[in-house]
């Protein structure tokens, strides 16, 4: 079963984190990593820019709008995602257990040739 | 039942009636563990096996009561389960961006393997209980969606036992459910690891569908057997499962002793018998042996929710050991309800303390407790009926009587109004006395 998780965090914890702090992000992705691979695995993953390089696209009508920032403003931003394979929720939170201290939002994704 | 199959018609619609009503106790929850387990889809499932029963209702007067009515019940809702799931995918396959090549995945054909009653994997239906008890779930969902998937319960009696409107709870369930299929909860029982801080909720759980089989509330029946010996039987799986677990024991001692009583709580027209008033030969001295076994072997300093069913263990092991009801250490009885209310501050506790502390030192003090707990209780009849009996023991008849009119004006139950209201008759004194 694939999962997407979407990772949040106040951007201002990276912006300010020591380079060993950093070091220790990069520690527990690997472990993260390690524990999905032992039962399934990562279909894809990708840091993302901050929301200052956000742009949002909406429709009004005909027309398409424009505006610069992110969809909604809010304290913790998207900062990054994942989609992985694993059996079931637990394997998935144990997994998530082992990330820095993120908002993890867990979503199931639809398969369409499932039954 | 071979008669069943040298004629089919033997025995005619009360005995299809009967067969079904049977079918539904016994095998309705075991029913659906496996069709669960089998297709991952408890929505469907559930769905499905509510149609094969109302298929069954429908066919089994006039065809007959098959040999095997639940192989007929599982046959019939995984054909159901498998319909549903094909018409799933031809709508997929028909939107042509979400074409995609087949993949290893098992599609919607059953997984074959022997035909499953559920029999030979006894903890298919604690795999559910866990499933139910998600801590992914919403509190109030897990013990709704228990009540449905393990216990069968219909949603105005599982509103009716958390006190909602049955609208609410019809939504709370129909979403817990859509949540249950599709967040990827897993059908198992957890590893050991993350066994114990999962436990306290499912004896929660189960505690309550203890409690709908014990009192449910609505209909003629006070006491529904087969769900309290359910939940007994489920807990009975989980102390298998979990040797040694302090809240586990602590139940299963709890809920033994209480359902041993169970013969002895109505007359055969299902009036209610008070303790006190109970035939205590009726009580099921074997089992009460097992309970204060079970609740023996509970340590003493058992904490946390062990201990709220320590102590109503405890409770019901003075009644149990009781000759009579006068002899009833009720000093004891009220001892450990002061400490369960210390612990849950819970107005249903102080109410039945005050029973205890009636018995013990006399009617005043007993309503001297019931002071301040209206608020707290605005539409429980038990309140007014206590109060009802305090009063009259009181000697204060014209109080007692106004206290009887709400209490019988609050109750839901046929059997517990029928006895509230042969107290009033008894105390108008235009009849026979009522409940002596």
């Amino acid at each position: 079963m694939r999962f997407m998780l979407l990772l949040h965090e106040d951007e201002q914890v990276w912006a300010r984190a020591s380079d060993a702090e950093r070091a220790e992000y990069a520690r527990r992705h690997e472990a993260f990593a390690a524990t999905v691979r032992e039962r399934g695995a990562i279909v894809a993953g990708e840091a993302l820019s901050t929301v200052a390089a956000a742009t949002t696209v909406r429709h009004d009508g005909d027309a398409v709008l424009v505006t610069e920032g992110p969809f909604a403003e809010t304290v913790e931003q998207l900062g990054g995602f994942y989609v992985v394979d694993l059996p079931d929720l637990d394997a998935v939170v144990e997994a998530v257990a082992l990330l820095p201290r993120y908002a993890v939002e867990v979503r199931p994704v639809v398969d369409a040739d499932a039954p | 039942m071979s008669a069943a199959r040298t004629a089919p018609r033997d025995g005619g619609p009360a005995s299809a009636e009967d067969a079904l009503d049977r079918a539904w106790r016994e095998h309705w929850a075991r029913l659906l563990a496996a069709l669960v387990a089998r297709y991952r889809r408890p929505d469907l499932a559930e769905d499905a096996l509510a149609d094969a029963f109302a298929a069954a209702a429908r066919t089994w007067p006039s065809d007959g009561v098959p040999d095997n009515p639940a192989g007929w019940l599982r046959t019939a809702a995984g054909r159901r389960v498998l319909d549903r799931l094909r018409a799933e995918a031809v709508a997929l396959r028909k939107e042509p961006l979400m074409v995609v090549e087949e993949r290893s995945r098992p599609g919607p054909q059953d997984p074959g393997g022997e035909p499953d009653d559920g029999a030979h994997v006894p903890d298919e239906r604690l795999r559910l209980v866990f499933a139910c008890c998600h801590p992914a779930l919403a509190p109030e969902a897990r013990a709704a969606l228990t009540l449905r998937f393990v216990a069968g319960l219909g949603v105005p009696d599982i509103a009716r036992l958390f006190l909602v409107p049955e609208a609410t709870m019809a939504a709370r369930v129909t979403r817990a459910k859509k949540r249950l299929a599709a967040s990827g909860i897993p059908f198992s029982v957890p590893p050991p690891g993350r066994l114990d801080e999962r436990l306290d909720v499912v004896a929660t759980v189960l505690y309550l569908v203890f409690t709908a089989g014990y009192a449910p509330g609505t209909g003629p029946d006070l006491v529904r057997v087969g769900l309290a010996g359910e939940a007994i039987r489920l807990v009975r799986l989980l102390d298998e499962l979990l040797p040694g677990r302090p809240v586990v024991r602590a139940l299963l001692a709890l809920l033994v002793l209480q359902h041993a009583r169970r013969d002895a709580r109505a007359t055969a027209d299902g009036t209610l018998v008070l303790l006190a008033e109970q035939d205590r030969t009726l009580w099921h001295a074997d089992e009460i042996t097992v309970g204060l076994a079970v609740l023996a072997s509970v340590p003493d300093d058992a904490d946390g929710l062990a201990r709220d069913y320590l102590l109503q263990a405890r409770v019901a092991a003075e009644h149990a050991t009781a000759p009579t009801a006068a002899l009833t250490d009720w000093r004891a009885v009220a001892g450990h309800y002061a400490e369960l209310e210390e612990r849950s501050g819970s107005p249903v506790v102080r109410l039945a303390r005050a029973v205890a502390v009636a018995e013990a030192d006399g009617p005043q003090e007993g309503l001297a407790l019931l002071d301040g707990l209206d608020a707290a209780l605005p539409h429980h009849h038990r309140l007014p009926a206590v109060r009802a009996e305090l009063l009259s023991r009181a000697g204060r008849d014209d109080e007692a009587l106004a206290a009887f009119e709400l209490a019988i004006e609050r109750c839901a139950n046929a059997a517990e109004r029928a006895h509230l209201e042969g107290r009033r008759r008894a105390l108008r004194g235009d009849g026979a006395p009522g409940g002596t």
